[in-house]
């Protein structure tokens, strides 16, 4: 989004020099202290998306309790375990990217990056083998469920709140993974150095937050 | 080259229009549609959302012309469970929640504050592209097949009906990434692109109430597209989240979309009460009374308007606990709009008015913004709300606040910054017409619509007993005066735009800071960071020695 | 010239004082024990209601590392901090009442939420309509529809 790395020249240190100030920004400081400050208002709108699927979970737990915890139990705990592992671990490579980036070694934060794409990309095959188990036992929301193994009312319902939840928060880690992706090349392009790495920066956030869903579905759905 | 500040007498030259402006800095349709200058995306915004009125406005024609009689009168019962929708979703969705803070924020917002431009230009083209192609999805799902849900689309109903509502609701998701993202701008470019000197109670009280309604935009839309999704989900595969047959929940629907949906009527009213502000003191030429106390009641609006929410739900069976929390919330909400009221009534007392048709707005508002507020405050009483609910009562108190306060802030800044934004004056006295027109044409409307509900007529009900015709029939005629009214401003302000009197700097006299820039304004606002040697709305001290005042160009 | 508030900022020394990669992976370390505490605390017998609270406090702990030292929010300037923030208390905000309202409605046949308790209609009248009640027809608590008293 910042004019193209081609109009920029190589530094010395081994970096692209940092895009023109808009010119509506008196410093750059204040620039990336701005889009910083876009993408966390942009990540307080993410919380609020999650928050009503959240809330559907409690409602339906409060009225469901025992299919719940039924439908718990058949949620494959060594997937579940390992998708909470891989995005953790991914947001530590995001973090260290994001590090990298701010010290211009644009070479390391690309390698770094890539191993959070594939760690993501990891996630969705796991995500698809769930899911495809699932079609498999017949454990499918509303009108589609047919598994016989959850006794109590409600088991439909718990699935329409697993499908949502799991597929929306699947959404999200595509488009972060396509942010990334994004951010990676640019780093090939060695665009970043001190002086310019919010795509970095905030890239990561956006991944950050992702895992932060993540942490809280992990326990109310396989665990609890 | 600056016009001198008056009211009164025009200097023998008369102003001359600015020979380079933002309007004519690059005249070709690209230039238009790829601009990054935010007072070129304020007109793009302007021409979306007059559109989005203008259909609204033919919708709720066709409604009153069907209820002009008992019975079927010009369409069929389906068509009408149609029109309401389509009034309901094109009104509030392609007009009242993007048109203040759109065209007139984005415009006034970056100069107020001496900045050249909003936080992020390329974000706020993308906000209006999003609304646009939100727009177009939702009008489209509407007209083919359209929904019949109302604009609230209740499930169950709206998971099971046949109507093609998926795209719909699609639309309306989209149009609400336009709403967080112009929020988002909004919010990053107040706290990180005031020029020095405008600290935080130095701002323009539009500005704060500009503020105020991005931080609902921002807080509350994001659920809204969570509840489309879930909605349009269960009516696609019939999930049952909200079916009580399959398991779900109802009342949770309602939970869902009204936690958007009222903080959203305050995303509504809170930019046209900026308006207000300033407007008022330009025509009283007076210091605002109680800048702090309006500009933190704006906050306050905004905060305690996510605590009501559930005042929707009062007959609908949520839990005793729930309905008397949020009726006593509700309530609350009154007390800083009265506050905002007794502010705007102080400055007028003792100030110099000069009745221009901003002004006639102005009083429209104020009258019509205590009457709708009263009776929302008595439709929060819950025992009255079980009369009240789902009648012409709460339909005319919704109008009242909409039209009556909302719609009269929009006209209200339109004519005011006309001169401003294109540099050309409206014939005043055709602009005093309309307004009464308007004026008298909303009472006749809205007044036995109060009348009809508390006497028990419902709403979206598409035929009628014979004893409500009389006043059915008022309302409507009061609707025919109103569209006259807004056809009569169509026509002036649309000729103004190529023939009206030349404006100059500054026809108001008004102390507003974007009166220093010239009329129109030149795409970079500021040639150098301006220095505002005034406190917002100050006119007292007004200097003899004109270039003592901080010029920005 | 710079602008009157710095938020969000990230002055030039603050950045050395943000974590490299040696402290960073001892909070990923963290996060990982957590994660294997959430998982070993499932499998103890207790009730459900504390697997649930014990589950989300552990989480709270967890997305806490993650936003103040991954995501920088402990460095960060208090803008962020409180947009953060804020979107949890909303969040909270439509939990509660929407909780509240589910958990002191009627109860439905077919959960398990015990029935309200009865309240003698005398006192307080429920507002019901004669002849009905709030209690699940067919269980043994509480008297049913034909009680002389109901509805007022």
């Amino acid at each position: 989004m910042q004019s193209s790395a081609a109009a920029r020249k190589m530094t010395p240190e081994g970096w692209l020099e940092p895009p023109p100030l808009p010119h509506h920004y008196d410093t750059a400081e204040n620039h990336q202290a701005a889009l910083r400050f876009g993408m966390w208002l942009f990540l307080g709108t993410e919380v609020l998306l999650f928050a009503g699927i959240f809330l559907g979970y409690f409602v339906f737990r409060t009225y469901f309790p025992e299919a719940f915890e039924q439908a718990g139990r058949h949620l494959s705990l060594f997937w579940g375990t390992s998708n909470t592992l891989l995005l953790l671990t991914s947001s530590l490579t995001v973090a260290m990217a994001h590090y990298n980036a701010e010290h211009g070694k644009n070479r390391n934060a690309f390698w770094l990056l890539l191993v959070s794409i594939l760690m993501g990309a990891g996630f969705l095959c796991i995500k698809g083998i769930e899911y495809h188990d699932k079609f498999v036992e017949g454990a499918l929301p509303g009108r589609f469920f047919s598994f016989s193994e959850i006794t109590a009312p409600g088991g439909p319902v718990f699935y329409v709140v697993y499908f949502f939840s799991t597929g929306l928060h699947a959404l999200h880690v595509i488009v972060g993974m396509s942010l990334l992706t994004w951010v990676a090349i640019r780093c090939w392009r060695k665009e970043f150095s001190p002086q310019y790495y919010s795509p970095v920066e905030n890239a990561g956030l956006y991944w950050h937050l992702v895992d932060l869903v993540w942490i809280f579905l992990y326990p109310l759905l396989y665990l609890v | 080259m600056t016009a001198p500040i008056t009211t009164t007498a025009v200097p023998p030259s008369g102003p001359v229009f600015p020979k380079k402006s933002y309007l004519n800095d690059g005249t070709s349709i690209r230039s238009w549609l790829l601009t990054h200058d935010h007072k070129r995306i304020a007109i793009l915004y302007l021409v979306g959302t007059l559109i989005g009125l203008f259909l609204g406005g033919i919708f709720a024609m066709v409604i009153r012309l069907e209820l002009l009689t008992p019975g079927p009168t010009i369409i069929e019962a389906l068509t009408y469970n149609r029109m309401f929708t389509l009034h309901g979703l094109v009104m509030i969705f392609m007009f009242m929640i993007p048109a203040i803070p759109g065209v007139f924020g984005n415009f006034f917002l970056p100069i107020m504050l001496g900045a050249k431009d909003v936080a992020f230009p390329k974000w706020n083209l993308t906000s209006w592209y999003v609304y646009m192609a939100g727009s177009i999805l939702m009008l489209w799902g509407l007209i083919t097949g359209g929904a019949d849900t109302g604009w609230t689309f209740y499930a169950p109903y709206s998971t099971t009906t046949t109507t093609n509502i998926a795209p719909v609701l699609l639309g309306v998701f989209i149009i609400g990434f336009s709403s967080i993202l112009t929020g988002l701008n909004f919010i990053v470019t107040i706290h990180t692109l005031r020029a020095p000197g405008v600290t935080w109670f130095k701002m323009p009280l539009f500005i704060w109430a500009i503020y105020a309604t991005s931080i609902i935009q921002v807080l509350a839309t994001p659920v809204l597209g969570l509840t489309t999704l879930l909605v349009a989900a269960e009516h696609t595969f019939g999930f049952g989240f909200f079916d009580p047959a399959k398991g779900g929940d109802p009342i949770l629907f309602q939970h869902l979309f009204w936690f958007y949906s009222h903080p959203a009527v305050y995303i509504m009213v809170l930019p046209a009460m900026g308006v207000v502000s300033e407007v008022i003191c330009a025509a009283a030429r007076k210091n605002i009374f109680g800048y702090k106390m309006i500009a933190m009641s704006s906050l306050g609006i905004a905060f305690v308007g996510f605590f009501a929410w559930g005042h929707h739900l009062f007959t609908s069976g949520q839990s005793a606990f729930d309905a008397g929390s949020f009726a006593a919330i509700s309530m609350l909400v009154g007390v800083f709009t009265a506050i905002k009221v007794f502010n705007w009534v102080g400055t007028l007392y003792k100030g110099a008015i000069s009745f221009t048709a901003p002004f006639a707005y102005i009083c429209g508002f104020l009258f019509f913004l205590v009457f709708g507020g009263m009776t929302g405050v008595a439709l929060a009483t819950v025992s009255l709300d079980v009369h009240w609910q789902d009648t012409y009562f709460v339909v005319a108190h919704f109008h009242f606040i909409m039209v009556g306060a909302v719609i009269m802030g929009f006209l209200a800044a339109l004519h005011y910054w006309f001169p401003k934004m294109f540099g050309r004056k409206y014939p005043e006295n055709w602009a005093l017409l309309a307004a009464g027109l308007i004026v008298l044409g909303f009472n006749a409307t809205f007044i036995p619509q109060f009348l009809l509900g508390n006497a028990g007529m419902p709403r979206r009900y598409y035929e009628y007993p014979d004893r409500f015709t009389s006043l059915n029939v008022a309302s409507t005629a009061g609707a025919s005066l109103l569209a006259f009214g807004f056809i009569i401003i169509a026509i002036y302000l649309a000729i103004s735009l190529f023939h009206g009197e030349v404006a100059g700097r500054n026809p108001w006299g008004s102390r507003g800071y974007e009166w220093d820039v010239p009329s129109p304004p030149p795409t970079e606002n500021f040639d150098k960071v301006p220095v505002f040697t005034r406190g917002p709305h100050e006119y007292q001290d007004i200097p003899e020695d004109l270039s003592k005042v901080g010029h920005a160009i | 010239m710079a602008s009157t508030v710095t938020t969000g900022g990230h002055a030039q020394d603050n950045a050395h004082k943000e974590w490299g990669p040696g402290k960073l992976f001892l909070n990923w370390c963290a996060l990982i024990v957590l994660t294997f505490t959430t998982f070993g605390v499932s499998q103890l017998p207790m009730p459900v209601n504390y697997h649930l609270a014990a589950a989300l406090c552990i989480s709270v702990l967890k997305v806490t590392l993650v936003v103040l030292f991954f995501m920088h929010l402990w460095w960060s300037d208090g803008v962020n901090r409180i947009v953060f923030v804020t979107s949890f208390l909303f969040l909270g905000v439509l939990m509660f009442f929407v909780m509240a309202d589910v958990g002191t409605r009627f109860t439905l046949s077919n959960s398990r939420i015990p029935p309200m308790p009865i309240v003698d209609q005398k006192v307080m009248p429920s507002g019901m309509p004669p002849g009905m009640s709030n209690v699940p027809q067919g269980t043994t608590a509480g008297p049913g529809p034909s009680s002389g008293e109901a509805g007022k």
